[in-house]
């Protein structure tokens, strides 16, 4: 793995800078933007961008600037939640199907299948009808939508590390197999599933901000990122920084942390 | 890759160029039909087609199944009813049923048939076919909608004592009969459309309105053409006799933008609930905007969880209603054809009163009221009593785009005087969930009809969803069902009405009003006593 850009190319940095920008904003939401990201002030409703307002303000005349700020500790939690609840999930059952082969592999593998064969986003929707809206069941929606193409590749890996001579030498030096599953092959076997998590991660900013553009996150007056950008629809004519800053923040983060994917690929 | 990666900001500008380019073309589109049709007072002219973009499918023309506006939207235009409310002051007037008698005690309603009326199929209307559409909804109650089985609460039977007179007789009181026979709900079908199962009616209605239904496709589109030979519309129309149109087309367009976009761009002549943010700008490039309020129960928040505190504080209850600005929420998120709430009903409603005072927008008496109820600011700003917070759920479903943004507004000037508003947007089922658990606090709602009975919503009587006990308010509106004449009724009504904000059992924010707009060749488009569509016999299309 490597942080430095391959390749030249200037990219790679800004996308670190702005990905930090972004969890400078979700961790400590104040210092960017002090202000209350719910206090309306109806006389100033639906101003343009300005030096006052760098992104503008909405129906209710709040801050539009402060809202996305705020929002971004729920979006990137959530993101950051569901990303982590298929990398666990899917390298648990990655490992366990490459380590175990054999029939376990087999039926594993299937349900896999079955999971990838749906699209990921009708699924975290069918998951959604069945956790009810919120939040955090989006996220974990989101993440379990994600868990089969990591188990793929955890697989993959684990498959090809397992035939390694020092795997076989641990084996043969008579450790337990959960000893050579745990310090031999996950090390060894992590690097692509690192790759995939930096992109599971942009995927999983888009899934929670569309289940919530849909309305099955956040209660109001709560700012998500997909949450203002649905609110900003109706104002398409009057208003158009209601849904473009917002939408623009989602796709630049999306794709700053995709170019980083690219950069920390082994 | 370099390569790569320098064009996309180029992109990203190229698609923001583009953007500012649609954008400015929509402008020079709204700029340009402004100049371009000066007010029409021709006469009318036969032929042409209306189309309609609706918000909502209308799921069913079957006048039995929905009561929400796009069904009766279509629905009206089909099917004729025994009586009329005029618009203009909400009278009931003759319509099918040329004159009527009811009871003194309201059980008894007979109605005298106009003898030149038939269905679309050519069958007459008589006695016999009246009788059998209202055998046919009570062997049906349990597919009829239940807000239409509810007014035929007590119904025993219709009998026929000549080939034109009918006579409907009740088991209980049932003063607000007669204005449910004026509603599409309770309309007239022929005999042929009776005979089919109610499954079936979906797109097969035969009705003796001034236009027939010719197809009906879901979540596309509705058709209806002129029926040739009408003479008997209201006496209120001005085309009492065969419409002019030659045929309406009602499109279904869920996207508000989208909606405003297609009647700019003359893809539809008329669009059903214009959001609120665009009248301004429709209105501007010269189209009539077409609005009433709707008659019934304001919107407003209905305290739903008296059976405990802090509601159950009559003076909490009144400290919500002064801590509320009506008129700033109107301002904000709606447009200027709503109007603040001045009490239980809105303006629009027969037997109206106007209680504003009594409501009128004043923290410090809301302060005070609070004060006086033991509630105390804490250290955040929230009010606490014995170390509970002054915290309510308010629970709303998302079926008026105006309903989030105005809660949040509320929840704003809530929290001025200290109480923390937490809003909940549910689904039905939630919803529901959460008035019989009683976790919730306050219901944003609002209800629809054209009849002082709508006041027994804050009855205690069963299914009482909203957990009301209020022994005295229940007696009158026991009384006021068993009254046949109608100004000892509106009498009762206006009791009611004060009965109801005194003990605060709604906290009134403003008065649900329906918003179309038309293009400017349309004329004539009117909206019912219930501020639905009306049937569009008088709407005409100029060049």
């Amino acid at each position: 793995m490597r942080l430095v850009p391959r390749r030249g190319g200037s990219a790679p940095v800004i996308s670190v800078l702005w990905l930090t920008a972004a969890a400078a904003a979700a961790l400590t939401p104040g210092l960017l933007a002090p202000g209350d990201p719910s206090a309306v002030e109806p006389a100033n409703r639906l101003r343009p961008p300005s030096w006052q307002h760098l992104f503008g303000t909405d129906e209710l005349g709040r801050d539009l600037f402060t809202r996305v700020v705020h929002g971004a500790s729920i979006s990137l939690t959530a993101a950051l939640v569901a990303t982590a609840v298929g990398l666990v999930l899917g390298s648990a059952l990655g490992l366990l199907a490459g380590f175990a082969r054999g029939w376990t592999d087999t039926g594993v593998m299937r349900v896999v299948d079955v999971l990838l064969s749906i699209p990921s986003l009708l699924l975290s929707l069918a998951l959604i009808a069945a956790l009810g809206p919120g939040v955090w069941n989006v996220a974990v929606a989101v993440g379990l939508a994600s868990v089969a193409a990591c188990a793929r590749i955890m697989r993959s890996e684990v498959l090809r590390v397992r035939e390694s001579l020092f795997v076989e030498a641990a084996h043969a030096g008579g450790a337990r197999w959960s000893r050579v599953l745990l310090r031999h092959v996950l090390p060894n076997a992590t690097g692509p599933v690192a790759a995939l998590a930096a992109l599971e991660f942009g995927a999983a900013i888009l899934a929670v901000s569309a289940l919530s553009f849909l309305g099955y996150g956040v209660q109001p007056p709560d700012p998500e990122w997909g949450s203002l950008v649905a609110t900003g629809r109706d104002f398409l004519r009057e208003a158009w920084w209601l849904a473009l800053l917002p939408g623009c923040t989602v796709a630049l983060t999306v794709l700053a942390s995709n170019r980083l994917a690219r950069a920390v690929r082994p | 890759m370099s390569i790569r990666s320098r064009r996309f900001p180029r992109l990203l500008v190229a698609a923001a160029a583009l953007t500012a380019l649609v954008l400015a073309g929509c402008g020079d589109d709204a700029s340009d039909d402004a100049g371009s049709e000066p007010a029409d007072v021709a006469s009318p002219r036969p032929g042409g087609t209306l189309t309609v973009a609706l918000q909502t499918d209308p799921l069913s023309v079957d006048p039995r199944a929905y009561t929400f506006g796009a069904a009766v939207y279509v629905t009206r235009q089909v099917v004729d009813s025994l009586v009329a409310q005029d618009p203009a002051d909400g009278s009931l007037v003759p319509w099918l049923a040329e004159s009527w008698q009811v009871s003194p005690d309201a059980t008894t309603f007979t109605f005298h048939l106009r003898d030149d009326v038939t269905f679309s199929d050519g069958t007459p209307l008589t006695a016999e076919v009246v009788k059998a559409n209202f055998d046919d909804l009570t062997a049906n109650q349990a597919t009829v909608n239940p807000v239409i089985v509810s007014q035929l609460a007590g119904f025993e039977a219709a009998t026929v004592t000549d080939e034109h007179t009918v006579e409907f007789t009740f088991t209980e009181h049932n003063a607000a009969f007669l204005q449910a026979t004026s509603e599409p709900g309770l309309g007239i079908l022929a005999p042929a459309t009776l005979a089919l199962p109610v499954q079936e009616r979906t797109a097969d209605v035969v009705g003796t309105g001034p236009f027939v239904l010719e197809s009906y496709e879901k979540d596309a589109e509705v058709s209806l053409g002129r029926r040739d030979g009408y003479a008997w519309a209201p006496p209120f129309r001005e085309n009492t006799g065969a419409a002019y149109l030659d045929q309406i087309v009602f499109t279904v367009v869920p996207e508000s933008a989208v909606r405003s976009g297609s009647l700019e761009s003359d893809q539809v002549l008329a669009i059903a609930d214009v959001p609120a943010q665009d009248v301004a700008a429709l209105r501007d490039g010269g189209y009539a905007i077409v609005d009433r309020p709707n008659p019934g129960v304001v919107y407003g928040l209905l305290p739903v969880s008296t059976p405990r505190q802090p509601l159950d504080d009559v003076d909490v209850r009144r400290a919500l209603s002064h801590a509320i600005d009506g008129t700033l929420v109107r301002d904000t998120v709606l447009s200027p054809e709503f109007a603040p709430a001045t009490g239980v009903l809105s303006t629009t409603t027969p037997g109206y009163v106007d209680l504003g005072d009594e409501i009128a927008f004043d923290p410090d008496t809301a302060r005070e009221l609070l004060d006086g109820a033991g509630w105390r600011e804490g250290a955040d700003g929230t009010r606490e009593r014995d170390g509970q917070r002054l915290r309510l759920v308010a629970a709303f479903l998302d079926d008026f785009s105006a309903n989030q943004p105005a809660l949040e507004l509320i929840a704003a000037q809530l929290a001025d005087v200290g109480v923390e508003l937490e809003l909940a947007k549910q689904a039905p089922a939630d919803l529901l969930a959460g008035l019989e658990n009683v976790t919730t606090d306050l219901l944003w709602n609002s209800v629809t009809r054209a009849e002082g009975d709508i006041l027994r919503s804050f009855s205690s009587a069963p299914p009482n969803y909203y957990h009301y006990d209020d022994p005295e308010l229940d007696a009158l509106l026991t009384e006021q069902r068993g009254i046949g004449d109608p100004g000892r009724r509106a009498d009762l009504h206006a009791e009611i009405q004060r009965r109801i904000i005194d003990q605060a059992l709604i906290v009134p924010v403003f008065e649900q009003t329906a918003v179309l707009a038309t293009s400017a060749s349309v004329h004539g488009l009117a909206l019912g006593a219930n501020s639905r569509l009306d049937q569009l016999g008088d709407v005409w299309l100029s060049e």
